[in-house]
């Protein structure tokens, strides 16, 4: 542990590492357990009927 | 903690308010002079009929209700308190641990028996206690003036709106409940005072793009590369879904002590031990 | 006499470059201890390293403590004035006062006071409005008021004018040390610090060159002026280093009886500034740098 812990605490870098990947991995497995589930947001563009899939038959219409 | 421990506690804060006295004393309290200057200006300005209106309306509007119903108007004025008290704060933090080691000052603080735990806290019960205690003090010689110029209009036109006491308890109550409010958003968004006080105490340049740009990069990499949007998903509920508005000090304990709010408590708790051993890398 | 400061092995890298290459200490309780070195030589590292302030391999002790465990405890024993300029700009002469009062339990707010009173500083002007000179007044009023066992300076008067650098060292010398404290004082400006030193250490790229007392100067270290008649006979005994003197050789010489060079000519006890640029390029040829 202690070990674990030196080689954490060697340089900055590495403890800002260590501390991001520490809070991420306890939010997502907070995340699964509260079955917070992961969402995967459309991007709807309310504005002009451009869609990234279909952009060629945008190009041809346009 | 014994009396000494507090005390030498009580000392960092004030050092705390002393360095950032413009942000947390002083906006707020040049918000509510602007805001009390309008406040007279509209009181002259609107014509007599107009406000007998507003009076009787008000009449009605109260008509076998307490005072303590209508907390919600009082806290309106609250609204633009608490989001230059939040722009403040991110300021206040973003350069909290980073300021120091700029103009090595960190030095002197360094060569004072005061451990990195100890700033750190001091920084974090600063912005999550303090600055919102400024906040609703200013908010509150607002709510304290509304409810004095109601209370004259009303005698002016022999208007029987609930006595004055019962207002002022009312008015005094609110300040109470903004303040309560403005801990509880604090301490609802801790995550993010976690996140920024670890940066401040990591970059040594550009302090703004590295916070904000490391945790944008980190919601695009992870849908990248995972498809899945796990921290977008808790960045949303730290933000939106929460209503932290309270209107007793029954409510305020009950969003205290939720579930929500003490894992986000504890989240954030594990990114300040990052800023505090962060410290130790100061040169 | 009881160490305060031990060190052996000190090391330190910054990234690739190694600022302390295996420094050894040996400091005194009681000892005023110059800490000399050309610029870059690792002085502000191994400083750092006493107090807690950067990780680094070896072995450390600093008043019975290691450093690197906890800073805030060590500093209840340690003081130290890192450079001028160093107290937060923003700050009231008044809030650093209340500041270290609050939070320093060694601090005699009363003899802060009284230095103030001696010098031009307002309570209420802010640091950010005071000359560097009187910056560095408020720093050794607030440490000088601190009851610790070491206090640690590193270029204290770097960048003052020759009245505060001259009143900065009598005020120590005469308020402050009392034959118990410990006081490493670091500098690249010898001749200033010279004559109220009892040690020096030299240290140069990282690794410690010289360590003794001052009173060990003379034994261990004699400069003749050598007649150009036995100059060649002289330099077979191998001087760690010669200089030209009014017209004379000045031959440095390190571990060899005066009884053996008195027949070259007048002999003398090497000044600090002679001896440092003696033993650093005597250094450097033997490594052949």
């Amino acid at each position: 542990m202690n070990k674990i812990l030196s080689v954490l605490l060697k340089d900055r870098h590495r403890l800002l590492l260590a501390t991001i990947a520490a809070y991420i991995v306890l939010v997502v497995i907070e995340g699964v357990v509260m079955d917070r589930e992961s969402r995967v947001y459309t991007f709807e563009n309310p504005y002009f009927e451009l869609q990234l899939n279909n952009i060629e038959e945008f190009q041809s219409n346009h | 903690m014994n009396s000494r421990t507090f005390e030498r506690f009580m000392i960092l804060l004030r050092r705390e308010l002393w360095e950032s006295n413009r942000l947390f004393i002083a906006s707020p309290v040049v918000l509510a002079g602007l805001i009390l200057v309008a406040m007279l200006w509209a009181l002259l300005q609107i014509p007599e009929p107009m406000k007998r209106q507003a009076i009787q309306q008000m009449e009605t509007y109260l008509q076998g209700v307490s005072p303590f119903q209508v907390m919600p108007v009082f806290m309106a004025p609250a609204i633009p308190f608490v989001i230059v008290l939040y722009v403040c704060a991110v300021i206040y933090l973003v350069n909290a641990l980073y300021h120091d080691r700029r103009d090595s000052s960190i030095l002197f603080w360094q060569s004072m028996p005061v451990s990195n735990l100890a700033t750190v806290l001091s920084k974090v019960v600063t912005v999550c206690f303090l600055a919102p205690l400024f906040a609703a003090l200013a908010c509150g010689v607002l709510i304290l003036f509304s409810v004095t110029a109601i209370s004259v209009l009303a005698a002016s036109y022999d208007s029987v709106i609930a006595g004055f006491w019962s207002l002022l308890g009312a008015g005094l109550y609110s300040i109470l409940l903004v303040y309560l409010t403005s801990v509880l958003g604090a301490l609802w968004l801790f995550p993010t005072i976690g996140w920024i006080l670890l940066f401040s105490a990591y970059v040594k340049s550009l302090p703004y793009l590295w916070t904000f740009g490391a945790f944008i990069l980190l919601l695009f990499m992870e849908d990248l590369v995972f498809g899945t949007q796990f921290l977008a998903n808790w960045v949303e509920s730290r933000t939106s879904n929460y209503n932290y508005i309270v209107f007793s000090v029954g409510d305020f304990f009950q969003r205290l002590l939720s579930y929500d709010m003490l894992i986000g408590v504890a989240f954030g708790a594990v990114l300040l031990v990052g800023a505090v051993n962060m410290r130790r890398f100061a040169d | 006499m009881e160490a305060i400061v031990k060190a052996s092995g000190l090391t330190k890298y910054y990234g690739k470059f190694k600022a302390l290459d295996g420094i050894d200490l040996a400091i005194p309780a009681g000892a005023i201890i110059g800490l000399i070195g050309p610029n870059g030589a690792g002085k502000t590292t191994t400083l750092k390293a006493l107090l807690g302030l950067c990780n680094f391999e070896g072995q450390l002790s600093v008043v019975d403590r290691d450093p690197r465990a906890a800073r805030h405890k060590l500093m209840e024993d340690v003081c130290f004035i890192a450079d001028v300029g160093i107290l937060p700009k923003w700050m009231k002469v008044w809030q650093a006062l209340e500041y270290v009062a609050g939070v320093h339990p060694r601090f005699d707010r009363v003899k802060a006071e009284a230095f103030l009173a001696t010098t031009e500083i307002q309570r209420h002007s802010r640091i950010k409005a005071l000359s560097k000179g009187m910056v560095t007044q408020l720093h050794l009023a607030l440490v000088m008021a601190i009851d610790v066992r070491l206090l640690v300076l590193d270029e204290p008067t770097l960048g003052l004018d020759i009245i505060y650098r001259k009143e900065f060292y009598d005020r120590l010398l005469n308020d402050y040390y009392d034959g118990d404290r410990t006081v490493i004082i670091s500098t690249h400006q010898v001749e200033e610090i010279e004559t109220l030193l009892t040690h020096l250490v030299f240290i140069d790229r990282g690794r410690t060159v010289l360590d003794l007392p001052m009173t060990g100067i003379a034994d261990q270290f004699v400069e003749v002026l050598v007649r150009s008649e036995d100059l060649e006979e002289a330099m077979k005994l191998q001087p760690i280093h010669t200089r030209n003197l009014l017209g004379k050789k000045a031959c440095l010489f390190e571990n060899r009886p005066r009884s053996e060079l008195a027949r070259f000519g007048e002999l003398h006890t090497p000044g600090v500034s002679d001896l440092f640029v003696a033993k650093l390029r005597s250094q450097k040829l033997r490594e052949g740098v």
